[in-house]
């Protein structure tokens, strides 16, 4: 009995103690994380959606009897212990340093007069001031005719920038490539003199190659008449190819370089006309432009300048983006320039050093990379876990892949940027620029004798598949030699030689292209860990089903296994493109850059432009936030640049989620 | 092992213990003329666990017979390797062979896509795909390339009928096959082995996850299609056994015990291992 009673005491008291602690813990650490959490989200979007609302400008007469415009941004205390308060006063053409701390020791006084103006300009960064008399005229304008002066003005930018960005540009680009093509003729002359065979076979090769690998894959589909089409299509793009680059014999080699030379002479003078023709134009257009100049006042009277180094001329009013009188808005006017401000950022292009106008590019920029990143990366993956899962036998081999795989998960990503730029960019795009390099070039003789020993073994395997034992160690050699064969090709000598001669990589260097390829080697163990998760849980009854029917491998691989996984391919997928989407290190190396002078896709052929570098939204953050050269005018862009990037990534997630849950719904069916 | 001593001695389990070699009792079968299906000294390993030794049947063509035995005997295995999904099971090996039509099933040359289309299964549990009612009971046909619309329509609707599930989903052919029943289910797994006009059909407990109402419903349809196909059903329960099948077939560790028209092995069996499991003695 009193055993009894002491074996019941202690299983009331003690284990109920025990019981709440580990549940405070637990809800203790959640609402740890919740906190942190929210406080994080709560505090970018704070900020980031503040950080254009257009805040009132105080003047301040200082005892010294000095005047000062500027935006309230913070108040501090300074070393004496006095308060003070940092002010963003603008005017940096002007000698100004844009912030500045003044202590409440220093004020005399304070107003928000109502005329105060606030210039957005294309450079030089704010402008604080008052409209001004035109020093010609005498006359000050109405804010009205002042705003009209800058429509006028925007509207004339707008005209010399597309000049500029269109049609100039278009002819500035025909002229790069005409020269680019007279020096490949020279060096086609020089070429054939020396070996008369150029790129042809080589491009025969691969195209073989590729049309193999295209034909063997579709014999798994049925469709032999698409089958056909294909082939041939893939038939005739290579002839195309092959013919567009002939071998010619001496002679005729020398008449065709003569002939060509001159047509790409006279094609060049033609379109330097156009150039001449259309620069007159601009130089009209920007004569005018200069006409049309605006007064506005600094707080002790200076004009607003054109520029620093020019401060005799008066700004433009094409110079000016956006003016404001902060002080005289109501709140519908104050949404209104919020909302300007935003379009602005999400349209436009980064102005000073990326602290002012907008982040269009980056997020192009982001969204490309992201995209490409998934293209390579879902199939790449899912394949593979297909392979360990499906067909591969279950064995030490492959728990070791498995670990390995886990592993590189675990790898510090900016040791993946290292290897995309040491292998990526330099190895395999060098080799796409200019061919192999000089010291493994093969002869040509023992190139022969190495392909023609490697297309029969292929042919040996293909006719004995079911015979030789290790099928599989003769096609990963055969793969090998192929691989050799073409990193050794004394035939190929790049398809962008001629630019890299003009000390102009195309591939060889970082670009949008590697960074998709090193993103996708980064997310790679994501998608397969998850996919293969999501394999393994389709029920073993499902593919017994499916084999009962008749079926072979592949197809209840294709009509019952993928599908069952594909809730779980999508969360691959899904957190793949969110890490490729926040990533920063590795792109610091293969392709992110600061400021990036043309968009990786264009309306026009090739649309997707994979050797350009690129901007991205993490590589931009940390830019702005530790590398621009006025941190405190980079702050506003750093929360939004992050708010957008937040929003990106959870937009993406979200979309993900959603797809996920009706592909689960479709599979798991109704009610029973 | 049990209190009253039996009155014969125990022939199948004697012999197993004392490693020596016995006989199945097998009589009243068919010619093998009628016989579609003849196992031929059938051993199998999952590994180094041997799970058949030496088994020997020939099932009758168009009747239905059925597996009986204590649990882990060996009937899905032996059931499973008709189809040859025991080939999926890593580390499986066999020895002797099977003859469905006289053709050897387990020679190198033979194709096993095309035995398994002509060898239909339904499982234990039912297992449809999911996909739509209708998508499932033509995916047979589906994996052999038919394309044509009224082909599919049609066999879909004749396996339906013949599974006596067409009247409860004629008008929701294509919702998912997963939102219907568990018997629903079955039957539907039914329609789909049958769909390929199978000329086989092998199913492994197919009631045991059912009510008595949906029992009786596939017991109907087996003794309804039995005449067309011949089906090898496995089952735990004696008075299914006896109501569906013409012959019954009793295995017990491993080994075929007994087998023969199921009337006499259920009245006078001659063994008393089946006697016993019969009776509810032991298994
Ligand atoms: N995949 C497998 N791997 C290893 N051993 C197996 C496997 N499947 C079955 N076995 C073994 O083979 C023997 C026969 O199994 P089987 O499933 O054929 O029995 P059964 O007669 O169908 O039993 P039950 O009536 O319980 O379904 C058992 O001892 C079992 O443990
Ligand atoms: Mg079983």
């Amino acid at each position: 009995m009193s055993s009894d009673a002491a074996i019941s005491s202690r299983s009331t008291t003690g284990p109920r103690s025990l019981g709440v602690l580990p549940q405070w813990m637990m809800a203790f650490a959640l609402s740890v994380c919740a906190i942190m959490i929210v406080g994080l989200l709560g505090l970018i979007v704070a900020q980031g959606a503040a950080s254009f609302w257009p805040k009132p400008v105080d003047e301040i007469t200082l005892h010294d009897g000095g005047t000062v415009l500027g935006i309230p941004i913070r108040s501090g205390v300074n070393f004496d212990g006095d308060p003070q308060t940092l002010y963003r006063i603008g005017n940096r053409d002007l000698g100004q340093i844009p912030f500045r701390w003044i202590s409440e020791s220093e004020i005399e006084s304070r107003s928000r007069p109502s005329d105060v103006v606030l210039l957005e300009r294309r450079e030089w960064g704010i402008f604080i001031g008052r409209l001004a008399p035109d020093p010609e005229t005498g006359e000050t304008t109405t804010w009205e005719g002042f705003a009209g002066d800058l429509d006028d003005g925007a509207q004339r930018r707008r005209e010399i920038d597309g000049l500029r960005g269109g049609a100039l540009a278009r002819v500035n680009r025909e002229l790069t490539v005409n020269r680019q093509q007279i020096a490949e003729a020279d060096l086609r002359l020089a070429d054939g003199q020396r070996s008369g065979l150029g790129s042809a076979p080589w491009v025969i090769i691969l195209g073989a190659g590729l049309l193999a690998c295209g034909a063997s894959f579709l014999s798994f589909a049925r469709r032999a008449r698409l089958r056909g089409a294909l082939v041939a299509a893939g038939g005739l793009l290579v002839l195309w190819t092959a013919l567009e680059r002939p071998g010619l014999a001496e002679s005729e080699l020398v008449e065709w370089h003569q002939a060509r030379v001159e047509s790409l002479a006279d094609e060049q003078r033609e379109i330097e006309q156009r150039f001449v023709t259309l620069n007159e134009r601009l130089v009209t257009l920007e004569d005018a432009d200069r006409q049309h100049r605006v007064s506005v006042a600094a707080s002790d009277g200076t004009l607003a300048p054109e520029s620093q180094s020019a401060t005799d001329r008066r700004l433009m009013a094409s110079q000016v983006i956006r003016a404001i009188r902060p002080n005289a808005m109501s709140l519908w006017d104050r949404f209104g320039v919020f909302g300007s401000r935003w379009a602005e950022y999400l349209i436009d292009d980064p102005r000073e050093a990326n602290t002012e106008g907008g982040i269009f590019p980056v997020i192009v920029g982001t969204v490309t990379v992201t995209l490409l990143l998934t293209v390579v990366v879902v199939p790449l993956g899912v394949l593979a876990a297909l392979y360990i899962r499906e067909y591969a036998k279950q064995g030490v081999l492959i728990s070791v892949l498995r670990v390995a795989i886990n592993n590189l998960a675990g790898v510090p990503s900016i040791v993946y940027g290292i290897f995309g730029l040491g292998f990526f960019c330099y190895a395999v795009g060098g080799y796409i620029d200019g061919g192999p390099d000089a010291s493994v070039t093969m002869g040509k003789a023992a190139w022969w004798i190495v392909a023609i020993g490697c297309a029969s073994a292929f042919v040996s395997a293909l006719l004995f598949r079911s015979k030789v034992r290790a099928a599989g160690v003769l096609w990963a050699l055969g793969a090998t030699a192929v691989l050799v064969l073409f990193a050794t090709s004394p035939y190929f000598d790049g398809f962008f030689r001629v630019k890299l001669l003009d000390g102009e990589p195309t591939f060889g260097s970082s670009g949008l292209l590697w960074a998709s390829l090193t993103l996708a080697l980064l997310t790679l163990p994501v998608v397969i860990v998850s996919t293969e998760e999501a394999i393994a849980a389709v029920p073993q009854s499902l593919r017994e089903a499916s084999y009962g029917c008749g079926a072979s491998r592949w197809q209840t691989i294709s009509r019952v296994v993928l599908p069952g996984a594909m809730p779980g391919v999508m969360t691959g997928t899904i957190l793949a493109m969110a890490r490729g989407a926040g990533e920063v290190a590795p792109l610091m190396v293969v392709g992110a850059v600061k400021l990036a002078p043309e968009l990786p896709i264009e309306p026009r052929a090739p649309f997707v432009f994979a050797d350009r570098s690129f901007m991205h939204l993490g590589f931009h953050i940390f830019d702005l936030g530790f590398q621009s050269p006025d941190s405190e005018a980079a702050r506003g862009m750093v929360w939004t640049t992050t708010l957008l990037l937040i929003v990106l990534v959870v937009t993406m997630n979200l979309a993900a989620i959603y797809l996920r849950g009706r592909l689960r719904s479709r599979l798991v069916g109704g009610h029973f | 092992m049990t209190t009253n001593a039996p009155a014969t001695p125990h022939r199948v389990l004697d012999a197993v213990n004392e490693g020596k070699p016995f006989g199945a009792e097998t009589y009243g079968l068919p010619d093998v003329t009628d016989c579609i299906l003849d196992v031929d000294r059938f051993s199998l390993w999952y590994g180094a666990a041997q799970a058949l030794y030496e088994v020997s049947m020939r099932v009758p063509k168009g009747r239905v017979t059925a597996l009986v035995g204590p649990s882990g005997c060996g009937k899905s295995t032996l059931l499973r390797s008709v189809n040859r999904l025991n080939d999926l099971v890593a580390g499986v090996r066999t020895e002797g062979d099977m003859l469905l039509n006289a053709r050897s099933l387990y020679a190198p040359s033979v194709d096993v896509i095309a035995l398994r289309k002509r060898v239909g299964m339904v499982f234990q549990k039912s297992n449809p795909f999911p996909m739509s009612i209708f998508e499932n009971v033509v995916y047979p046909l589906r994996i052999a390339g038919e394309r044509r619309r009224g082909v599919l329509k049609e066999v879909c609707e004749r396996s339906l009928r013949s599974a006596a599930l067409w009247d409860e989903v004629s008008d929701r052919l294509s919702e998912s096959a997963l939102g219907l029943s568990g018997g629903q289910q079955q039957r539907l797994c039914i329609a789909r082995a049958i769909a390929a006009e199978p000329e086989v059909l092998l199913m492994d407990e197919p009631c045991s996850a059912l009510d008595p109402i949906a029992t009786a419903r596939i017991e109907e349809l087996i003794s309804e299609i039995a005449g067309r196909y011949t089906v090898l059903i496995v089952t735990h329960n004696m008075q299914q056994a006896s109501r569906v099948s013409d012959f019954t077939a009793f295995m017990y560790l491993g080994r075929l015990v007994e087998y023969g028209p199921t009337a006499d092995l259920f009245q006078t069996p001659r063994l008393t291992e089946t006697e016993e499991y019969v009776t509810g003695r032991f298994g």
